[in-house]
C-alpha cells in the first residue's frame, strides 16, 4: 500500500469543504461530482492521510451507497465482455483507426458558401438563357409571321405609333 | 501483457487510444455495475452510458482524473457504479403501484421506532464507519479490514475502543446520558 501523500492545507480544507457540504445537502445518492469521486477512489486506494480521511468516513458512514462503491472497489474484477459491448463504445469516438486524430463529420465553412455561390450562380444563368430562349423565339415568330405573303394587311393590325395621324383625326 | 493507456492522447481526441481504453476497462466496468442492473440488457446499456459519459463534452470527466490521486480502476469503479445508480434512478417510476406497497407500511397503527442519538464526538469518524460496517453491512473483519487497507487487529482494536466509549457513555451513572434524547 502506498503511503498517504500529505495534503496541502488548501487542497484538506477542500476536501472537507466539499463532504461537509454533502453532508448538510443530506445526500445519500449517487456521486457525481468529479471532486468527490476521486476524494473516495484516493481513500479507497489509501492515499489520504487519517485527517484527511475523517470527513470521507464520517459521510461514508452515513450514506450507504458511497459505502457500497468503496466496498465493491475490492470485490471489483475483469467480467467477459461481448464484442458488441466494446464496438457500440468504441464507436462513440469517430475516427480513422490507423491515425490518431478524431475528424468531425461536417464540411468547413469556406466550403459550405463556396457550394452557395455555385447554385447560385447557376438558378441565374438558367433564367437569363430561358429569357433570352423565350425572346429569340417569340421574335422570330413574329418576323416569320409578318413576312409570308399569304398574311395579308387586313388579318392583323398593323401596330401603329401612339401619334399616328388617322388616330389624331378623332 | 496489458495494453498502457496514453490518457492525455486520448482527451486530445485519439481514436485508437479511445478504443485501446475500452477494450482494456470494459470488462471493469461491466463488474462495477453488474450489481445494479436487473437484466442482462440493462447491463449493456449501463456500459454504454458509462463510456458516454467518460467522453461526452470533450472527455469533459475523464479530463478531472488525476492519477497523483487515484488509481484509474479505483476511480473507474467508482465512476461506473455512480453513474449506473443515476441512470437507473431517473428510469424508476415517480409512483409506486399500490400492491407494491408491504402491508407493514401501510398499517396505521406502526410501533415507532426508537433511534438512539449519539453526540457528535462520542466516536471518531473511523470508529463509526466499523461499527457500521460490522453491524449494519454484517461484514467480518478480514473483509473491513480488506476495505479500509488496514492490519484486521486495527480493525477489533478499532471496534474494542469504540465499545468501551459507548458502554462508559450510556452507563446508568454517566450524567452526560441525561442530555441525549431519545427519538
Amino acid at each position: 500500500m502506498s503511503e498517504p501523500r500529505d495534503m496541502e492545507s488548501a487542497e484538506l480544507a477542500a476536501l472537507w469543504r466539499r463532504f461537509h457540504m454533502l453532508d448538510r445537502a443530506g445526500r445519500d445518492q449517487a456521486v457525481d461530482d468529479a471532486d468527490i469521486a476521486l476524494d473516495l477512489a484516493a481513500y479507497v486506494d489509501g492515499r489520504l492521510s487519517e485527517v484527511a480521511a475523517e470527513p470521507i468516513e464520517t459521510w461514508l458512514a452515513a450514506h450507504s451507497d458511497a459505502l457500497d462503491d468503496v466496498i465493491a472497489v475490492r470485490s471489483a474484477g475483469d467480467a467477459t465482455v461481448p464484442q458488441r459491448v466494446i464496438d457500440r463504445a468504441a464507436s462513440l469516438v469517430v475516427g480513422d483507426s490507423s491515425d490518431g486524430r478524431v475528424v468531425p463529420f461536417r464540411p468547413s465553412p469556406a466550403f459550405r458558401s463556396w457550394r452557395v455561390h455555385v447554385a447560385r450562380v447557376a438558378v441565374a444563368a438558367c433564367l437569363v438563357l430561358t429569357g433570352l430562349a423565350g425572346f429569340t423565339l417569340g421574335s422570330g415568330a413574329y418576323d416569320n409571321l409578318f413576312s409570308s405573303p399569304s398574311v395579308s394587311g387586313d388579318t392583323v393590325e398593323q401596330p401603329t405609333s401612339f401619334f399616328s395621324t388617322e388616330d389624331a383625326a378623332i | 501483457m496489458a495494453e498502457t493507456i496514453d490518457l492525455a492522447a486520448l482527451v486530445r481526441g485519439s481514436k485508437p487510444q479511445w478504443d485501446a481504453f475500452v477494450r482494456r476497462y470494459a470488462g471493469l466496468i461491466v463488474s462495477a455495475v453488474r450489481s445494479h442492473a436487473r437484466e442482462t440488457g440493462d447491463v449493456e446499456d449501463l456500459v454504454q452510458e458509462v463510456f458516454v459519459r467518460l467522453c461526452k463534452d470533450g472527455y469533459r470527466l475523464l479530463k478531472t482524473y488525476d492519477p497523483a490521486r487515484a488509481g484509474l480502476s479505483t476511480w473507474l469503479t467508482i465512476v461506473a457504479r455512480s453513474t449506473a445508480r443515476d441512470i437507473l434512478r431517473r428510469r424508476q417510476p415517480l409512483t409506486t403501484p399500490y400492491e407494491a406497497v408491504p402491508e407493514s407500511a401501510l398499517a396505521v397503527t406502526a410501533e415507532p421506532t426508537e433511534r438512539i442519538k449519539l453526540p457528535d464526538g462520542l466516536l471518531s469518524p473511523r470508529q463509526k464507519l466499523i461499527l457500521t460496517m460490522l453491524y449494519d453491512r454484517d461484514m467480518e473483519v478480514a473483509e473491513i479490514a480488506a476495505v479500509l487497507k488496514v492490519d484486521p487487529q486495527t480493525i477489533r482494536s478499532t471496534h474494542h475502543k469504540a465499545m468501551l466509549k459507548l458502554r462508559e457513555h450510556f452507563a446508568p451513572e454517566n450524567p452526560a446520558k441525561s442530555g441525549v434524547g431519545r427519538g
